[in-house]
């Protein structure tokens, strides 16, 4: 099972003439030169940024870390003062939560996942580059805070009511809550890609179950991006119109509740912890299959642990609010799956260890990050299922202890792999060799003063030490623990340094890597390191699970599947493009068009910061011209390119099972696939606030939310039924459609559209509901939210509208016009249940 | 043989998904309904609380258990010629595959929906204390 | 005085420290096996290793289906049944015919002792005082945001959250003072939010309930006299109540009986002549950004001020 000598697409031999091989590679370079860095949006490129950044964040939250260890080496130490303090726990915690950990492996999947799968990008590169841009001014956005000296300083977790107004009366809390707004984004915008990447865009053969358990964890960890992140986008919106008076969620004295707060901040807190790990989980699951010489002991079972651990994961939250006061019988469910969720995790933990066991274990500074990970993540495990039993929770909870086991799990099990996966991946992305020597130096003190750390905090919390206090009375019990967890904390920071040094000095000095260093089985080390920026010219066609491993050659087999490939074999050459196959079995079905380069990303990610900004101070002098550069953004971003035209040129559009055809507009677009991911997160963000509304109406009988006027709901509703027959008019049969009927439709639609805003303004304001109270603002909230989406729709409309004008017979066209049906009959529904919920259900209250 | 979005296949696509997510499917019924038949239940001081929820449990561990059980008995019928534990390790055969896999995780999310089951039979029901 | 949840000096705590021995040692037991596999897999010798095959996986997998989710599913019910056993045990009503309902605020605790017949109530602050051996019914509540009542060696905690009234119970088994801290993170001066349980034998603590009913005794000396004078018109009633004068207000500690208190500005301060003196004459030095404002005093006034609370027995 050796890599036999003729693997790797750089091999094959040029079956092409030379000049179309040169037009390949031009037409997938770089744009050069300084103004060509903001229109890149190549996944390579855009990855190593990221991942540069992500990692940048890394050593900042580290280093906050280190501050406050010096603060508390000593009790009644003066280093710090107490709001100093607090800015740098909730700036350590809300940097290695949202800026440094989740953007990691965002940054990790951009750059890897594509190879690994076998493709040229990922389906929206300028969705990449733009979750980088916006990323990179959410973190430049939040650290300006420190400039001015309002950090945040409510807690990575901002409880209200502390973090409403009255008690956090700076900026601090809006820099957290609007900053947070860009991580939220682009957190979502790469679980589309990843989710459509995954599912869509795989060599040919690559069927479900023969994909890297890494993609298997990538894509179970999207698909919960997509349900964790809604709600807490939904939460942090809240709370900003709490603290701008808009609004009392969470304020007591209008019947707002505090603990809402918690439901929905933890709905998403506790699957984002998952979110971190599973794809840590399935960095060690590539790692040490690897340099194990043998594959990963019973894949399915990885599988089904993965995706167990994604289900439960969402019924785990309420042990984070254990003593909040909450029914006992309630807290024992969610004890009884907190401590269960330990049996995936242990499915995994042996399969790694069957794998060792049963293979010939190869001891490169990879695999010693692995194992330092598997003893870690053991202790972080187990006392995970301690804290999950209510009782022990009750003593634990905000002490020590529960930070040591975090840090057990989230340093031990996400960290450890990383660097696993840094020192595995890293010859593939930069060509060189790290040096097995630092790197040796660099796992052994991570190791030991991790553990040095981490350890003593179990002691000093079961000594009764609580968390986020800036300083301790002597003789507590707690003082020595305390220094030890200093020392640790600092040799630990001096140990990711060398790990940095060696990096450098990998970039000046290493060896060359070569395509292959470690013998592995999966696609990606196929190619020269670096990879060349027109990735897999001739698209590999895989039939087992361990390409490299297991198969003779990448080149097809099959007759019939070679000639199918033919026009993406080192083509096509005056536009990108990527091949799109079924879910399942990875058949060949369709070409993607992908932009080669745009700036509007960045200017899209310009904007957001100014409105961000705007937001923050409250001025028109930042909203206004954000809104129009974000206008320019947009419009820049959808507007029709040459390569596009080229693209409609060559290849034809009807779909067809014969041939490869170009999939632009219906299910077979990623257009489409990405349409039906957004209507998944606006209904998650629905029933979020569905929920929130139930929760604030019952248990408080005397201040249930009020109904707004009843007649303008009916006719809102009735208005939204009636653009039902006019989205039919303009989307079915989009391509035998005419262009008049076309227009009647869109404009029918946009009309309805707009009244039913109308209409749902008016049953506001033709009614006694105000946001003085929890329950009116609810009942606003969930009123806006349907002028939030039908003024999605109209802004879709508009673009149709633009293309039915223009070009009406353009397959671009019908695209927008479909995808734009699609969310125009969920704004029909959205009214609908918003309809049966506000006006309905308060029958049930009785 | 049935076409459908998972490709040619023996079993159909609801015995698929049964098949697969059924266990799983019921636990989560079972955590939301017995979090919300409590809520409910206590805020308007429905009598009967706990039989409620215990009859929750008994109906969805049947669920549970009879998921496992539709699982199992496909396991046979989407053989290849591999030994079940094969199976799991090669991927022989997707069907197979998540029969196996669904027969596995129904009966951990079966024996978690029994452990959710006993709050209500030992703890306070309504009161934090 | 060390809070040490596993030094525990009442039935809550203990059953909490029992159960966390028991999840201890069958981690322990669970540690030293795993790491023993994993030693032998990693270090066991491999002669002439070649590559598995699938019909030699079928042990290892059926190892993990059995003895990794199986077996382990089994135990961690079992663990579980042993945990509702142990909530059982801690939850439930008090016994006390009063109900201790503390307020907790930036960053200090009210704590109002309540009985049937209001005459029976008693108020003071930042201190617990309990008969030993009983269940004492415990009420939080909030006036601004979430704190946190946990006294690790008789209970586990409890939060205060504005809005709602969540209850508790402590009991201690000997007498003795025991240290409680807020954990939940309140703000600014979280880290300095204590307080004491001081667990008396009951005729002692009738006694000194007894005490907390009655109005201040009044002033015996002439410093305590004119210190009295001081603390009526420097502001302090604005905030303060010492019941048997005019100031009763309750948005600070209520200070009738401070002079008897173990501790002060909220368990972080012995009560001392000099602590207090220090704390009257700076709480921002002390307490930065506590709600006690910095009110300038002539040393005389300060003396006598000091002596005028200390005498509040």
């Amino acid at each position: 099972m050796n890599a036999p000598e003729m693997i790797g697409v750089d091999n094959l031999i040029e079956k092409v003439p030379e000049e179309r091989s040169r037009e390949f590679e031009r037409i997938w370079s770089q744009p050069t030169g300084f103004i060509g860095f903001f229109h890149t949006i190549d996944n390579i490129p855009i990855g190593v940024r990221y991942m540069a950044t992500a990692f940048l964040l890394f050593v900042v939250g580290g280093f906050l870390a280190l501050l406050m260890r010096l603060q508390l080496a000593t009790p009644e130490r003066q280093i710090l003062g107490a709001e100093t303090f607090n800015q740098l726990f909730t700036m350590h915690g809300t940097t290695m939560m949202f800026l440094f950990v989740i953007p990691f492996i965002e940054a990790v999947a951009t750059y890897m996942l594509p190879l690994i799968l076998g493709t040229r990008d990922l389906p929206f590169p300028r969705l990449t580059a733009f979750s980088y841009w916006a990323y990179t001014f959410g973190v430049l956005f939040i650290f300006s805070s420190f400039l001015f000296g309002v950090a945040p300083d409510g807690g990575w977790f901002a409880y209200p009511p502390l973090t409403l107004k009255e008690h956090s009366p700076g900026l601090n809390l809006d820099f957290w809550d609007i900053g947070l707004s860009v991580a939220e984004i682009a957190a979502l915008g790469a679980a589309a890609e990843i989710i459509i990447s995954i599912l869509r865009m795989r060599a040919p053969g690559m069927s479900l179950h023969r994909i890297p358990i890494f993609a298997w964890a990538m894509l179970i960890t999207a698909v919960m991006i997509i349900f964790a992140f809604t709600p807490l986008i939904v939460g942090t919106f809240f709370l900003e119109l709490d603290r701008k008076g808009v609004t009392h969620f969470f304020d007591p004295q209008a019947g707002g509740k505090p603990l809402l707060w918690q439901h929905i901040f933890w709905v998403f807190g506790h699957p984002e912890v998952y979110i971190m790990f599973l794809p840590a989980a399935g960095i060690i699951s590539t790692v040490i299959p690897v340099f194990s010489r043998r594959p990963l002991v019973s894949y399915a079972l990885v599988v089904l642990s993965l995706l167990a651990i994604g289900f439960l994961s969402f019924g785990l939250w309420v042990h984070h609010m254990y003593s909040t006061g909450l029914p006992a019988t309630a807290l024992g469910f969610f004890a009884a799956a907190s401590m269960m969720i330990a049996v995936p995790n242990g499915v995994q933990f042996f399969s790694w260890l069957a794998t060792i066991w049963t293979g010939n274990p190869q001891w490169r500074t990879s695999m010693l990050f692995a194992i330092g990970f598997l003893f870690n993540f053991l202790l972080g495990g187990l006392t995970g299922v301690m804290v999950g039993a209510v009782p022990f929770d009750w003593q634990v909870h905000d002490s020590y202890f529960v930070v040591a086991h975090f840090h057990y799990v989230l340093i031990g099990g996400v960290v450890f792999p990383f660097f696993a996966g840094l020192y595995y991946w890293l010859p593939k992305i930069t060509g060189r060799l790290m040096s097995e020597r630092l790197g040796k130096w660099n796992f052994w003190l991570m190791f030991v003063f991790f553990n040095v750390a981490f350890f003593p905090m179990h002691i000093s919390g079961l000594l009764g030490m609580p968390r986020r206090i800036y300083t301790y009375a002597p003789g507590l019990g707690w003082d020595v623990y305390n220094l030890i967890s200093t020392i640790g904390a600092w040799g630990f920071g001096f140990a990711v340094l060398l790990g940095v040094i060696n990096l450098l000095w990998t970039l000046k000095r290493g060896p060359a890597a070569g395509h292959d260093p470690w013998g592995a089985d999966s696609l990606e080390w196929s190619h020269a390191s670096p990879p060349p920026n027109a990735q897999f010219k001739y698209l590999p066609h895989v039939h087992a699970r361990h390409p490299m491993w297991e198969q003779e050659s990448l080149e097809p087999q099959d007759e019939k599947i070679a000639r199918i490939l033919e026009p993406v074999q080192a083509g096509p050459t005056t536009w990108r493009g990527g091949l799109v196959v079924s879910v399942m079995d990875a058949k060949p079905i369709a070409v993607v068009h992908m932009p080669n380069r745009s700036i509007f990303p960045f200017v899209l990610s310009v904007a957001f910061a100014l409105i961000f900004a705007g937001l923050l101070v409250e001025t028109a002098w930042l909203l206004v011209p954000g809104v129009i550069v974000g206008g320019v953004g947009v419009a820049g971003w959808f507007r029709p390119t040459k390569t596009e035209d080229n693209a409609l040129a060559e290849m034809q559009c009807e779909r067809t099972d014969r041939q490869l055809f170009l999939a632009v507009y219906g299910p077979a677009s990623n257009g489409w696939w990405g349409t039906w991911v957004f209507i998944t997160i606006w209904t998650t963000a629905l029933f979020t606030t569905i929920a929130a509304y139930f929760y604030l109406g019952g248990g408080a009988p005397e201040m249930p939310p009020p109904v707004p006027n009843t007649l303008f709901g009916i006719l809102a509703l009735a208005t939204a039924v009636l653009s039902v027959p006019a989205i039919r008019l303009f989307s079915r049969d989009i391509a035998g459609t005419a262009a008049g009927v076309r227009w009647t439709g869109l404009g029918l639609t946009a009309l309805l559209n707009i009244a039913v805003i109308l209409l749902t303004v008016l049953s506001l304001t033709q009614s006694s509901v105000t946001t003085q109270t929890a329950g009116g603002s609810i009942v606003v909230f969930l009123t806006g939210w349907q002028w939030l989406t039908s003024g999605i729709v109209l802004a879709m409309l508009i673009a149709a509208a633009l293309w039915a004008w223009f070009r009406p017979a353009d397959p671009r066209g019908w695209s927008v016009a479909l995808n734009t049906s699609l969310v125009a009959y969920f704004a029909v529904a959205n009214w609908l249940i918003t309809f049966v919920i506000l006006y309905l259900s308060p029958a049930l209250w009785g | 043989m049935t076409e459908s979005l998972l490709g040619r296949t023996r079993l159909s696509l609801w015995e698929l998904l049964i098949g697969s997510i059924g266990g799983a499917s019921a636990w989560l019924l079972h955590l939301g309904a017995s979090y919300l038949l409590l809520t409910i239940g206590c805020n308007e001081n429905w009598p009967g609380v706990r039989l409620m929820l215990i009859a929750l449990t008994i109906g969805l561990v049947a669920v549970g258990l009879w998921t496992g059980l539709f699982a199992y008995r496909r396991i046979e019928s989407t053989e290849t010629d591999a030994d079940w534990a094969i199976t799991l390790s090669s991927g022989l055969s997707r069907e197979n595959f998540m029969m196996v896999v669904g027969t596995v995780s129904s009966a951990v999310f079966t024996i978690i929906i029994l452990a959710q089951g006993v709050p209500p039979l030992f703890l306070p029901l309504c009161s934090e204390v | 005085m060390n809070p040490s949840t596993l030094d525990p000096r009442g039935p809550g705590a203990g059953a909490i420290a029992e159960l966390w021995w028991v999840l201890f040692y069958v981690s322990l037991i669970i540690t030293v096996l795993t790491l023993a596999a994993l030693g032998y897999a990693i270090f066991r010798r491999r002669v002439d290793w070649r590559l598995p095959s699938d019909e030699q996986d079928r042990g290892p997998t059926r190892a993990i289906v059995f003895a990794g989710i199986l077996f382990p599913a089994i135990v961690i019910s079992g663990l579980f049944i042993y945990v509702v056993i142990t909530y059982r045990a801690i939850t439930g009503p008090g016994d006390t015919p009063f109900t201790v309902r503390i307020i907790g605020a930036k960053w200090w605790w009210d704590v109002i002792y309540e009985y049937d017949s209001p005459i029976l109530n008693a108020r003071t602050a930042n201190e617990v005082r309990i008969p030993v051996g009983r269940r004492v019914s415990i009420a939080l509540e909030s006036r601004d945001v979430i704190h946190s009542f946990w006294v690790p060696r008789l209970q586990g905690k409890m939060d205060l959250v504005p809005g709602r009234t969540n209850r508790i119970w402590i009991q201690a088994d000997s007498p003795g003072v025991y240290r409680g801290q807020c954990a939940e993170f309140c703000g600014l001066q979280h880290a300095r939010m204590a307080f004491y349980v001081v667990a008396m034998e009951e005729n002692e603590f009738e006694e000194w309930i007894a005490a907390q009913r009655q109005p201040a005794a009044a002033p015996q000396s002439d410093a305590e006299r004119r210190g009295r004078d001081v603390y009526l018109t420097r502001g302090c009633p604005l905030c303060h109540a010492v019941r048997g004068t005019e100031s009763l207000a309750h948005a600070a500690p209520d200070l009738t009986h401070v002079g008897s208190r173990l501790s002060i500005a909220a368990g972080v301060l012995p009560n001392t002549r000099g602590h207090m003196a220090g704390w009257i004459s700076n709480p921002q030095q002390i307490k930065p950004g506590s709600y006690m404002p910095r009110i300038p005093l002539e040393p005389a006034e300060l003396q006598d001020i000091v002596s005028y609370v200390l005498s509040l027995r």
